[in-house]
C-alpha cells in the first residue's frame, strides 16, 4: 500500500516540478512549486522523518513560496513570459539545459552505481525531533553555527542593499 | 491492527470534529454578534428563533442560495481554489488538540484527539503557515487593487508574526520540561503533565505575547489589516460573494476557535479540571468552557481596541514582540539550565 | 491644546466703513479700482481684471489690511439683471471674491468684471496667492464658464467631465435635459433596453494632472467606498502603500442647489439648506436665514435669537457626534462601540428636534424672521437634562479615547496642516482651529447674540488629526456652555414672540386673520408673492460645525434670489486632502478624511 501511495505522490511531485518550468504564468509556477514542496514533505513523513517534513512545510511552503508570491505580485506576474521569450535569454537557456542534463546524469549514475542506495538499519527514530536535535547540537555543532552565521551575513547584506541611499 | 482502529475510528472522529467545528463556527458568529451587541448597547440578532438562535442557520441558507458570481477579470481557477485553501488548514489544525481524556465508548477505549503526533507544536505552526495561501491567492486572483494590497499585507503580517509565535512555543516546551525533566512537542502529552504552580505562573507570563500573535495570525481586530473595510473595502475578499465569501468567513472563525483551543490547551490545561478523574466526560465540558472564555478575549479586544496601522503592526512585531519573546526564551533557557 | 477667549473688540466706525482700505487701494492702484459701493454694512470694490493679482496680493500682504483669508470665490452672470442694477459698460460676467482679515475682523468684497467674449470670459487666477482658489475657481469655471488664466488644472469639478455647457449661466434652462426614451418598438433605444446595463459604453474619465499610472499604482478610492462618507472619489497615486498624491474628485452628488435657488422664492430655499449638510440642518437654516435677514434688514426678537442659538449649538453637538462616531469607526475598524454610543446621544438631540418641529434631520425650523414656532414647555427641561447627561458621557468618551495608545498612534502626526498651509488652503472650522488659527465667526463676526454668551474657542497648535480631535471634543463642551446660557434667555423671555413683527417678512399670527383686514392682506401677499428684499448683494458667513458656511445672495428686488451662492466648508476643506496626505500611508488617508469631517451633500451641493 505504501508503494501505491508513493507512486501517486511521486507522480504529483514530478507534475509539480514540470509545472514550475512549463507554466507561462509566474504565479502558477509558484503554485506548482508549492505542490512539489508539499509532496516532498509527505515523503519525509513517510520516511519517518517527521521533523524534516514539518520543517519543509514551515520553511519552504510557509515562508519561501509566500515570499516568491509576494515578489511576483509586487513586480507583476504577467511580465515574466515576455522577458523569457526575448532572444537575449537564449544563451541562458542553453546553459540551464546543459546544467540540468549534467545533474540528471549524475543522479542516474548515483542510482545505477549504488552510491545513493538507501541505507538500511538504524533508521527508526532517527528522524524524530529529539534525534535530530541531539545530532545537531553535538556532532554537527560547528556546521550548524556556521550556517546560522552565513544566514546572518546574508540578512545583513539584504538590509544594506535594501536600505535607501542616504542623502549626503 | 484491525481496520476499525486504523480507518473507521479516525474517520468517525474526523467527521464528528468537522461537524462540531462547523457548528462551532456557526454559533461563534452568533456568540460574537451577541457579545459585540452588548458592548454596543444593542440587542444583536433576536428575530430568527428564540433569542435569535436560528440566525446562523438563516445566514447559512442565505449564503448558500446566493447567486454565484465570478467576476470577469479574475483568474478563475485560483479564484475558486483560494477559499478552499483558506478553509482546509483551519480545519486540519484541530487534529492534534486533545478535546478530553480517553473515554470508554461502546466498549472501546477512545481517545479524544485525532492524532497524537509527537511534533504537535510544529504541526500547528506548519498548518498556520500554510493558512496564508488562501488569503494571498484570493488577493492575487481577484485582479483588484484593493485585494492585492490586502494580500500583500497578509503575506507580510502572517510571516512576521509566526516568528514570535514559534519562539514562544519553543519557550513553552522548555518550560514544561521544567516539571518532568524532558519536554514534549505533543499537545496530548502536554495536557497530561503535572506541573508545580510556579511553572504555571511562568507559563502565563507568555500568554499575552502568544495571544497577540494569535490575533495577528487569525487576522482579527485590531490586526485585521488584510480586510480593513475602512481602507481596503474588504481587502482580499472584495471580489467574493455568496458561499465563497462564507468559506473565508468560516476559515477565519475556525482559525479563531483553533487558536483559542491551542491557547486553552497550552496555557490553561486543556480538559484538565476538578473531578475529571471520576467523570472523564467532564473534561470535554471544561475544554469547551475554556475555549469559549478565550474566545471572549478575542471579542473583547475587538470591541474595545482601535485598529493599528499596517506599518505600526510590523514595527510592533519586529521591534517589540520579537525581542520580548527572545528574552522570554532566553530566561526560560537559563531557568531550565539552572533547575 | 490652548483655549483663547479674547475680549470682544468693538470695531470703530471708520474701519467698518472701510475708508482706510479704500484710501490705500486708491493710492496704490489709482487705475485699478473702478468703483466702490457700500451697502448692507459691506463694501464692494470693483477691480479691473488685469490688476486683480496685484491688488489681491497687496490686500493680503500689506500690514494693516492683512486680508489673508480668501473666504469665498465665485462668479455672477449679470445678463438678466434689471436695467436699474446695471451700469453702462458692465461686462456680463464678474468674478466675486470675499476676503477676510483676521486681524481687522472684517470682510471685503472684490468684484472683477471678466474680460473677453461670452464664450470665454477670462479672469486671472488667484491660485498663486491662495491654494483654495484651486477648487473654487474650478467650480466657477465648471458652473459659470469663467476661464481663470494661470490655474494649474482647470477641469470640471461638479458636472460630469463630458457635460456640455455651464449650468449657472442665465441662458441655461433649469432642467431642460431631454429624456431620450420613448415607448415605440421601432425605437432603437428600446431595442437595446436592458442590454445597456450589461455593456455600458466605455467612458474613461481623464486622470488628474501629474498622475503617472506607469510609475505608481493608481487606486480609485470611491466613489463607493466605506470610508469616504458618501460618494467621494479620491484618485490616489500610490507607491506601495505610501501616498504620492491624492486628488479628490467631487460632484457625484451635485444637485444644483445654487441653480435651483434662483428658481424658488426666498422662504422656499430653507428646506434646501437642510439637505446640504444633512448632519447640521439647523445651522444651515440659521446661516441662510441670517443672510436673507441681512438683506431685508429685519430685527429678530430676543426669544427667537436665544432659541436659534440653543438649537444651533445642539445641532453642532449632533454633527460633532456623527464626526466622532465615524472618525473612530474609520480608524478603529470593526470596533463600532463608539459609533453606537455617540449615536445614542445624538438620538436625544434628534428627539428634542422632533419635539420642537416634528422633523429629526431635515428640520427647516429656523425660518426667515425667526423660528417656525415657539418651543413647547418640555423643551427647556429636556435640554437641561441632556446637558447634564452629555457632559458625563463626554468624560466617559475622553477616558476611553484620549488615553488610548493605539488611537493616539493612529492620529498623532497624521495629516499635518501648518498654519500657513491651512490659511492658504482656505480651510475653516475645526480644521483651521486645529492648526492654531483663531477663526471662529461666532467670535469674529458675532451673530444671533453670540457676543452675549461666554465661551472659549478651543485651539490646538498641533495641526494634526489629533489636534483636530481635541478641538472638536472641546467644542462640544463649549457648546454645552453656550446652550446653558442661551437656555436662561429662553426661560427669561417666556411668552415673548419668536418671530419678527415685520409683516412683510413673517406671517401674522392665525388669530389676527379673523379680526384684521390688514393682517389678511399681509398674509395673502406673503403667501402669493413671497418676501421681496431690496436689490443688492450680501454675503453672510456663519460658523457651521464643519467651518464657515457662507451665503452670497444677489437680489434683483424680486421674490426669488438672482444669484444664490453657497460657500460650503466641506467643499473647500476636502481639497486640503492632497496637502495633508502626501507621503503618508493609505490607512492615514482614512484618518485624514475622517478628521476633515465632510458631508458630501454639502461638498457637491
Amino acid at each position: 500500500m505504501q508503494l501505491v501511495l508513493f507512486f501517486v505522490l511521486a507522480l504529483l511531485a514530478v507534475a509539480g516540478a514540470v509545472g514550475v518550468v512549463l507554466s507561462k504564468n509566474a504565479v502558477y509556477s509558484a503554485l506548482a512549486l508549492l505542490l512539489n514542496f508539499a509532496v516532498l514533505a509527505v515523503f519525509y513523513i513517510m520516511l519517518n522523518a517527521q521533523f524534516l517534513g514539518v520543517v519543509q512545510v514551515i520553511v519552504y511552503a510557509g515562508a519561501i513560496v509566500v515570499l516568491f508570491l509576494f515578489v511576483i505580485m509586487l513586480i507583476g506576474g504577467q511580465l515574466a513570459p515576455d522577458a523569457l521569450t526575448a532572444g537575449s535569454r537564449r544563451p541562458a537557456r542553453v546553459v540551464a539545459l546543459i546544467a540540468g542534463l549534467v545533474a540528471l546524469a549524475g543522479l542516474a549514475y548515483g542510482l545505477v552505481s549504488g552510491a545513493l542506495a538507501p541505507q538500511t538499519g538504524q533508521v527508526q527514530g532517527s528522524g524524530s525531533v529529539q534525534a535530530i536535535g541531539r545530532v545537531l547540537f553535538t556532532d554537527y555543532l560547528l556546521p550548524f553555527e556556521l550556517a546560522s552565521v552565513l544566514l546572518l551575513v546574508a540578512m545583513i547584506g539584504a538590509v544594506v542593499l535594501a536600505r535607501k541611499p542616504t542623502k549626503s | 491492527m484491525n481496520w476499525i482502529e486504523v480507518f473507521l475510528i479516525p474517520f468517525i472522529k474526523s467527521l464528528v470534529l468537522i461537524l462540531a467545528l462547523l457548528t462551532g463556527f456557526a454559533y461563534m458568529t452568533y456568540y460574537e454578534r451577541k457579545v459585540l451587541a452588548r458592548f454596543h448597547v444593542r440587542y444583536g440578532p433576536n428575530r430568527a428563533g428564540p433569542f435569535g438562535l436560528l440566525q446562523p442557520v438563516a445566514d447559512a441558507i442565505k449564503a448558500i442560495f446566493k447567486e454565484e458570481i465570478i467576476p470577469a477579470h479574475v483568474d478563475k481557477w485560483v479564484y475558486l481554489a483560494a477559499p478552499v485553501l483558506a478553509l482546509i488548514p483551519a480545519l486540519i489544525a484541530f487534529a492534534v488538540i486533545p478535546i478530553g481524556p480517553d473515554l470508554n465508548l461502546f466498549g472501546r477505549q477512545v481517545s479524544l484527539y485525532i492524532a497524537d503526533v509527537n511534533i504537535g507544536f510544529l504541526y500547528v505552526l506548519a498548518v498556520a503557515s500554510v493558512g496564508t495561501y488562501g488569503v494571498i491567492l484570493a488577493g492575487w486572483s481577484s485582479n483588484n487593487n484593493y485585494s492585492l494590497l490586502g494580500a500583500l499585507r497578509t503575506a507580510a503580517q502572517m510571516v512576521s508574526y509566526e516568528l514570535p509565535l514559534g519562539i514562544i512555543l519553543v519557550a513553552v516546551v522548555l518550560t514544561t520540561s521544567l516539571a518532568t525533566g524532558e519536554g514534549s512537542l505533543s499537545l496530548v502529552g502536554l495536557v497530561q503533565q503535572e506541573r508545580p504552580w510556579w511553572v504555571w505562573l511562568w507559563l502565563w507570563v507568555a500568554f499575552p505575547i502568544f495571544f497577540i500573535c494569535m490575533l495577528a495570525e487569525t487576522n482579527r481586530s485590531p490586526f485585521d489589516l488584510p480586510e480593513t473595510e475602512n481602507e481596503l473595502v474588504a481587502g482580499f475578499q472584495t471580489e467574493y460573494g455568496g458561499i465563497k465569501f462564507a468559506l473565508f468567513f468560516m476559515a477565519e472563525y475556525i482559525h479563531m476557535i483553533t487558536a483559542s483551543a491551542i491557547m486553552a490547551t497550552v496555557f490553561f490545561g486543556g480538559w484538565q479540571g476538578p473531578f475529571v478523574d471520576r467523570w472523564p466526560a467532564l473534561g470535554i465540558l471544561y475544554f469547551v468552557v475554556k475555549v469559549i472564555l478565550v474566545l471572549f478575549l478575542f471579542l473583547w479586544v475587538r470591541a474595545s481596541v482601535p485598529r493599528v496601522r499596517y506599518d505600526q503592526l510590523m514595527h510592533f512585531c519586529w521591534k517589540f514582540l520579537f525581542p520580548v519573546s527572545l528574552v522570554y526564551l532566553a530566561i526560560t533557557a537559563v531557568l531550565v539550565a539552572l533547575l | 491644546m490652548t483655549s483663547v477667549a479674547p475680549a470682544t473688540v468693538a470695531d470703530p466706525v471708520e474701519t467698518k466703513e472701510f475708508r482706510d482700505v479704500e484710501a490705500r487701494l486708491r493710492e496704490r492702484f489709482p487705475a485699478a479700482v473702478l468703483d466702490v459701493e457700500r451697502a448692507f454694512g459691506e463694501v464692494d470694490f470693483t477691480v479691473r481684471a488685469a490688476d486683480l493679482l496685484s491688488v489681491a496680493r497687496f490686500l493680503r500682504d500689506e500690514p494693516g489690511l492683512e486680508f489673508v483669508h480668501l473666504a469665498d470665490l465665485t462668479a455672477v452672470d449679470r445678463s438678466a439683471l434689471p436695467p436699474r442694477q446695471r451700469k453702462p459698460g458692465d461686462k456680463r460676467f464678474a468674478g466675486i471674491y470675499h476676503l477676510f482679515s483676521f486681524s481687522g475682523r472684517r470682510r471685503i468684497r472684490l468684484t472683477v468684471p471678466a474680460e473677453g467674449p461670452d464664450s470665454k470670459p477670462t479672469i486671472p487666477s488667484l491660485y498663486p496667492l491662495w491654494r483654495s482658489a484651486f477648487c473654487m475657481e474650478r467650480e466657477a469655471y465648471d458652473l459659470m464658464g469663467i476661464h481663470y488664466e494661470g490655474h494649474p488644472d482647470l477641469r470640471r469639478i461638479m458636472m460630469p467631465w463630458d457635460w456640455v455647457g455651464h449650468p449657472l449661466r442665465k441662458d441655461e434652462p433649469l432642467g431642460g435635459e431631454e429624456v431620450p426614451f420613448s415607448m415605440t418598438w421601432n425605437d432603437p433605444e428600446f431595442a437595446t433596453l436592458g442590454k445597456q446595463i450589461m455593456d455600458p459604453p466605455p467612458t474613461k474619465a481623464p486622470l488628474p494632472k501629474g498622475v503617472d499610472p506607469t510609475q505608481h499604482m493608481v487606486l480609485n478610492l470611491g466613489p463607493h467606498h466605506p470610508a469616504t462618507h458618501g460618494v467621494l472619489r479620491i484618485a490616489l497615486e500610490l507607491d506601495g502603500e505610501r501616498i504620492v498624491s491624492a486628488h479628490p474628485d467631487t460632484g457625484y452628488l451635485h444637485s444644483g442647489f445654487e441653480k435651483q435657488g434662483e428658481h424658488v422664492r426666498y422662504k422656499d430655499f430653507v428646506p434646501y439648506t437642510d439637505r446640504m449638510d444633512y448632519t447640521s440642518a439647523m445651522c444651515n437654516n440659521l446661516g441662510y436665514c441670517l443672510a436673507v435677514e441681512k438683506l431685508l434688514g429685519v430685527e429678530i426678537p430676543p426669544r427667537a435669537q436665544a432659541i436659534r442659538v440653543v438649537v444651533a449649538e445642539l445641532q453642532r453637538i449632533a454633527a460633532h457626534l456623527i464626526w466622532l462616531a465615524t472618525h473612530i469607526l474609520d480608524t478603529s475598524g470593526t470596533g463600532m462601540s463608539l459609533l453606537m454610543y455617540a449615536l445614542r446621544e445624538r438620538e436625544m438631540i434628534l428627539d428634542i428636534f422632533e419635539m420642537i418641529c416634528g422633523a429629526r434631520m431635515t428640520v427647516s425650523y429656523v425660518r426667515i424672521g425667526g423660528v417656525w414656532k415657539d418651543v413647547p414647555p418640555a423643551f427647556v427641561p429636556k435640554v437641561e437634562e441632556f446637558c447634564d447627561l452629555f457632559l458625563r458621557r463626554l468624560d466617559e468618551y475622553e477616558r476611553m479615547l484620549s488615553r488610548s495608545v493605539v488611537l493616539r498612534k493612529r492620529l498623532e502626526g497624521i495629516g499635518v496642516l501648518s498654519k500657513e498651509d491651512a490659511i492658504s488652503l482656505g480651510v475653516t472650522g475645526p480644521l483651521l482651529r486645529g492648526s492654531g488659527v483663531y477663526y471662529d465667526l461666532r467670535k469674529l463676526a458675532p451673530y444671533s447674540g453670540y457676543d452675549r454668551y461666554e465661551f472659549d474657542v478651543p485651539l490646538s497648535n498641533r495641526g494634526d488629526s489629533w489636534g483636530r480631535y481635541e478641538v472638536r471634543m472641546q467644542e462640544m463642551r463649549q457648546s454645552i456652555r453656550i446652550i446653558r446660557q442661551a437656555l436662561e434667555d429662553v426661560k427669561r423671555t417666556e411668552g415673548e414672540p419668536c418671530k419678527t413683527t415685520d409683516r412683510k417678512v413673517a406671517l401674522p399670527p392665525r388669530d389676527e386673520l379673523d379680526t384684521s383686514m390688514e393682517a389678511l392682506i399681509h398674509h395673502f401677499k406673503l403667501v402669493t408673492e413671497g418676501i421681496k428684499p431690496p436689490p443688492g448683494e450680501v454675503y453672510f458667513g456663519h460658523e457651521n460645525p464643519k467651518g464657515e458656511l457662507g451665503f452670497y445672495i444677489v437680489s434683483d428686488g424680486g421674490p426669488k434670489p438672482y444669484r444664490l451662492r453657497v460657500r460650503g466648508p466641506s467643499f473647500v476643506n476636502i481639497f486640503a486632502t492632497d496637502t495633508m496626505a502626501r507621503g503618508q500611508l493609505l490607512s492615514d488617508l482614512i484618518a485624514i478624511i475622517g478628521s476633515i469631517d465632510i458631508v458630501l451633500g454639502e461638498v457637491d451641493r
